[in-house]
């Protein structure tokens, strides 16, 4: 488990574009047995394959959310997080 | 009843006749499973695909904008989570119709009254509908006649049903909905006039009778008569030199290639945010060089504005330090980064002389948020130490407006951003939809405002420009020239559009439709004022 905290540049905030991307992103990683979670603290985790489930966090635009991998393998969660952090600026 | 009020989207009027679609299927009476659980799931999860699919390939015969709702829809549907929620009212003996619009209402219930994603809720509970719609085996598409002209008339619609728009399609009415929603924004982008939120439409309004749409004064009414109102959206004739310059809005090299195949002379606004944003430190200097350089090479023939880092409130940069702040709008934003960090501004001045000396061009520079002339005359000589020539401030305080003549000698051009300055002029946040009516453009303290600076200006010697939303409204941008604004700056799409109006017209005229303009005491006024001295 390897866990980073990310700003969230979108204007409209976790919602439309954003939300679209990382569910996207995390169906896909799915794939690899990789899971991705999302949310304001690490108590409050939601699954990133949801996007009804992201929305409801009421996340706005420069809030930060704390992103969860469930993987072990370093360079491979950084490059994730890139992707992450692109979703999250996704206007 | 023969004349209806609503918002107008746009600003064309079409004459069609009407056809209205029938009040939307409401969600069926909660009822137990007479099947069972696994047999519930089954017949949900079916209906569910079929939605799906349905949505996708409707998405896969729509324009770019309507493709993108309707996938995003189609991936909702599918969303895990609703499945979950939904297995857990099945698990109780309800329906597979119960426990999928309960299971929806457990989201749209979190979602409700909020500000920014309150919205979504009209989409959710439709998409339920559809699911429920296709569980009884309603047929939930309509068919909208292929020959017009049409006016279609309806509650509101769904991506979906907008997405089956043809070209007979030539206006839309709705009883709900507002300026933002989906309708209107599709609306917008075919460039069709809607009329939304029209009280008691469905009720008062006559299937297959023709009706005017006039989207400019907000109204329709019953007219037999066929009515060819394309004419009104005809091209204006061009008489002369634009009355004020036309240049355009940029924020990348690919930006700058589109506005070259524009009449655009030069770049009234480069926004350099983009290469900041989306990262977790600030970009080289290297980077930045290469960007602005490329931006000279594309941009058209004239002069280049590039605007220096735009960050704070609506675009908060990690690596800033900012820090979370109370009122972001009324905080660390624009040039004021500059004191909690003097190495950005520094980095793209530097940038930006590195890119003149590459490309043999000239760059302009100016710095937003500016408060005060000691600002202003700060980053003047700071960006003339780089050696830029052409050095200007954005004007967006009500603070600058007042003091402008003082900046006389010290900055060569002063642009108005017209988004920020209504936002600090009437107290009005920008993302709070609730005060948006504030943030008109049209707004007579706004266009008072505007006189006022321009005035000042010319006394100082001092060129003005306008590079807010308020310069791609072809009709305003008469006005603004008519105030005396030398240039104003937009998106390459309304480029052609606004050279057309300010060639239409002579400086006097202008000057007529300004003044007119400045009689207006609502917004509405001030505009149907401004139409009705134009020249035709």
């Amino acid at each position: 488990m390897i866990s980073r905290t990310l700003p969230v540049v979108a204007k409209v905030g976790l919602h439309a574009r954003p939300v679209a991307l990382l569910s996207k992103l995390a169906t896909e990683l799915a794939a690899e047995a990789i899971t991705v979670r999302i949310g304001r603290n690490a108590e409050a985790l939601v699954d990133a394959k949801s996007s009804l489930r992201m929305l409801t966090l009421k996340i706005a635009s420069g809030e930060e959310v704390l992103v969860e991998l469930g993987t072990d393998d370093q360079a491979r969660a950084e490059d994730i997080f890139a992707q992450v952090a692109e979703a999250l600026a996704a206007d | 009843m023969d004349s209806f009020k609503g918002i107008g989207v746009g600003d064309a009027s079409a004459w069609g006749k009407t056809f209205v679609l029938g009040p939307k299927p409401k969600a069926p009476q909660e009822a137990r499973s007479a099947l069972g659980t696994a047999a519930e799931l089954s017949r949900l999860e079916k209906a569910i695909a079929e939605v799906s699919e349905y949505l996708a390939k409707t998405a896969a015969q729509a324009d770019a904008t309507t493709a993108e709702i309707l996938n995003a829809l189609s991936g909702l549907v599918q969303d895990p989570a609703l499945i979950e929620e939904a297995t857990a009212h099945l698990n109780e003996g309800w329906n597979a119709e119960t426990s999928v619009v309960r299971a929806m209402s457990n989201f749209t219930e979190l979602l409700a009254g909020d500000d920014l994603f309150g919205e979504r809720v009209a989409d959710l509970q439709d998409l339920a509908l559809q699911v429920v719609a296709k569980l009884t085996g309603q047929d939930w598409s309509v068919s909208i006649p292929k020959v017009g002209p049409i006016v279609v008339v309806a509650e509101d619609l769904s991506p979906a049903e907008t997405a089956q728009f043809t070209d007979a399609v030539v206006a839309v009415i709705t009883q709900g909905g507002g300026p933002t929603s989906h309708t209107a924004i599709i609306c917008r982008q075919r460039s069709i006039p809607a009329l939304v939120a029209v009280a008691g439409a469905l009720e008062h309004i006559p299937n297959h009778s023709g009706i005017v749409v006039d989207a400019f004064k907000g109204v329709a009414y019953l007219s037999h008569e066929v009515t060819d109102l394309a004419g009104s959206a005809k091209r204006r004739t061009r008489i002369g030199k634009p009355v004020a310059e036309v240049k355009g809005n940029v924020g990348s090299v690919a930006d700058a290639k589109t506005l070259a195949e524009t009449e655009a002379s030069g770049i009234g606004l480069m926004r350099t945010e983009l290469l900041f944003l989306s990262r977790s430190t600030a970009p080289t200097l290297e980077e930045q060089t290469e960007l602005y350089a490329g931006v000279l090479n594309e941009a058209p023939a004239g002069e280049v504005i590039f605007r220096t880092l735009d960050a704070g409130s609506d675009k908060p940069l990690p690596y800033l330090g900012i820090g979370n702040e109370e009122n972001p709008s009324l905080g660390i934003r624009g040039y004021r980064i500059n004191s909690i960090d003097a190495n950005i501004l520094d980095t793209q001045l530097k940038a930006l002389s590195l890119a003149q000396d590459k490309t043999g061009r000239s760059v302009s520079v100016m710095a937003p948020m500016i408060a005060t002339v000691e600002e202003a005359a700060e980053f003047a000589a700071m960006a003339r130490a780089h050696g830029i020539k052409t050095v200007g401030v954005m004007v967006e305080t009500p603070s600058i407006c007042v003091v402008l003549s003082q900046l006389a000698g010290v900055v060569d051009f002063v642009s108005i951003g017209t988004n920020d300055l209504s936002q600090y002029l009437f107290a009005a946040d920008r993302q709070n939809s609730g005060v948006a009516a504030l943030l008109n453009p049209w707004q007579p303290a706004l266009l008072k405002t505007i006189e006022m600076i321009c005035q000042q200006a010319s006394q100082a010697g001092i060129k003005v420009g306008v590079c807010g939303e308020a310069a791609a409204d072809p009709l305003l941008s008469a006005v603004l020239a008519g105030l005396g604004v030398q240039s104003v700056s937009m998106a390459a799409p309304a480029v052609t559009k606004a050279i057309d109006y300010l060639s239409s017209i002579t400086k006097e005229q202008a000057q007529q439709v300004a003044q007119r303009a400045l009689e207006g005491r609502t917004p509405a006024q001030a505009k149907e004022f401004a139409l009705a001295a134009l020249p035709n």
